[in-house]
């Protein structure tokens, strides 16, 4: 049987490297596409996802064995990947700028309708929606989580999650038809 | 089917196209007679195949980056002397074996510096202006309390933080 997230936890909290490089591992997709669906470039979000696991990792003490670890890195990864957000928009109103993530006015639907493959087309859809509701859907649709764990991780209730996902859904049928 | 079923339907169509539903004859009953959620379900498949993964790599460099950092935090991994700034180095507790009440502490907005015994009311401790509301998040059953404000603070901030607590503590400063 696979080792479960909560044993490594307790693991890497007495110093096991191998515990703390498979917690790593285990988490690196979930956390980078938060943080992608956040920044929605590619490498913000590489800085994103590390400094969230150092910051997770220094805080280990903080985690409660009753909370699932993925949905505590996540928000964990949110919160950092806001924050950068929010450094960006400072900066905006500066006349330089350099590798900012792309701005909501930037990505159109109409550009990402010229992608001839389905699949890729829906995934640039989703780029395109307001940030609350394709965070929404990618946390149920990718990785799963209830409406309450959405919330907790996007900072709304478990409502707003679950209104959230389905306008978001409801506009990507429309884009893509 | 009667159409009452589709709120219900809807919300389980992801689980469904990952195949986690322990019993999906209700979704699938309802899916072949209601062409609404069958093409939701269809849109849930086609998000979901185009699912990104980190880059190739990224995994490593964070584990790594990690384990420098937990080692350079115990002391356990000394770094050249060279690196060592004269006076900063010190007997450090690891910042992931912090107390959970500490960090409780810094997440409810408590003043660690009122510990001390030298409180200055009129400046604020710079880790606790930099919250924002919003940034602390506690569900009702504490499912994640503490940990998204730790997250919002600066390095800087959280360095003074983790410095104050060593005073608390009785370190060496
Ligand atoms: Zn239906």
């Amino acid at each position: 049987m696979e080792v479960t997230d909560a044993e490594l936890v307790e693991r890497a909290r007495s110093g096991d490297a191998r515990a703390l490089d498979e917690l790593v591992r285990r988490h690196t997709d979930a956390a980078f596409r938060v943080a992608l669906s956040y920044v929605r470039e590619e490498d913000t979000a590489r800085d994103v996802v590390q400094d969230a696991f150092l910051k997770a990792f220094r805080a280990l003490e903080t985690f409660r064995g009753d909370a699932a670890f993925k949905t505590w890195l996540m928000t964990i990864t949110a919160n950092e990947a806001r924050g950068v957000l929010r450094k960006t928009k400072r900066w905006k109103e500066q006349p330089i700028e350099e590798a900012a993530p792309v701005p909501d006015d930037k990505i159109d639907p109409a550009s990402a309708a010229v992608m001839s493959d389905e699949v890729g087309r829906a995934r640039a859809l989703l780029q395109s929606l307001p940030e609350k509701q394709r965070l929404s859907v990618s946390l149920r649709v990718d990785e799963g989580l209830s409406f309450r764990e959405i919330g907790a991780v996007i900072g709304s209730s478990e409502g707003a999650a679950r209104v959230n996902y389905f306008h978001g859904i409801r506009r990507l049928r429309e884009l893509m038809e | 089917m009667i159409e009452s079923n589709c709120g219900e339907v809807r919300e389980l169509l992801p689980l469904h196209a990952e195949g986690a539903l322990a019993d999906p004859t209700e979704v699938v009953e309802h899916i072949a007679t209601c062409a609404e959620c069958g093409a939701e379900l269809e849109l849930v498949r086609v998000l979901a195949a185009s699912r990104p993964a980190a880059p190739d790599g990224l995994a490593s460099t964070i584990s790594a980056a990690v384990l420098a950092d937990a080692s350079l935090a115990s002391g356990s991994d000394t770094p050249p002397a060279a690196a060592v700034e004269p006076g900063r180095r010190r007997s450090v507790t690891p910042w992931w074996q912090l107390t959970a009440a500490a960090v409780a502490a810094l997440a409810l907005g408590v003043g660690v510096t009122s510990s001390l015994g030298t409180p200055d009311l009129d400046v604020a401790p710079e880790y606790a202006s930099e919250l924002e509301e919003g940034d602390l998040f506690v569900s009702g059953d504490g499912l994640l309390a503490g940990a998204p404000a730790l997250e919002a603070l600066s390095d800087e901030a959280l360095m003074q933080f983790l410095d104050e607590l060593q005073v608390i503590d009785g370190g060496a400063a």
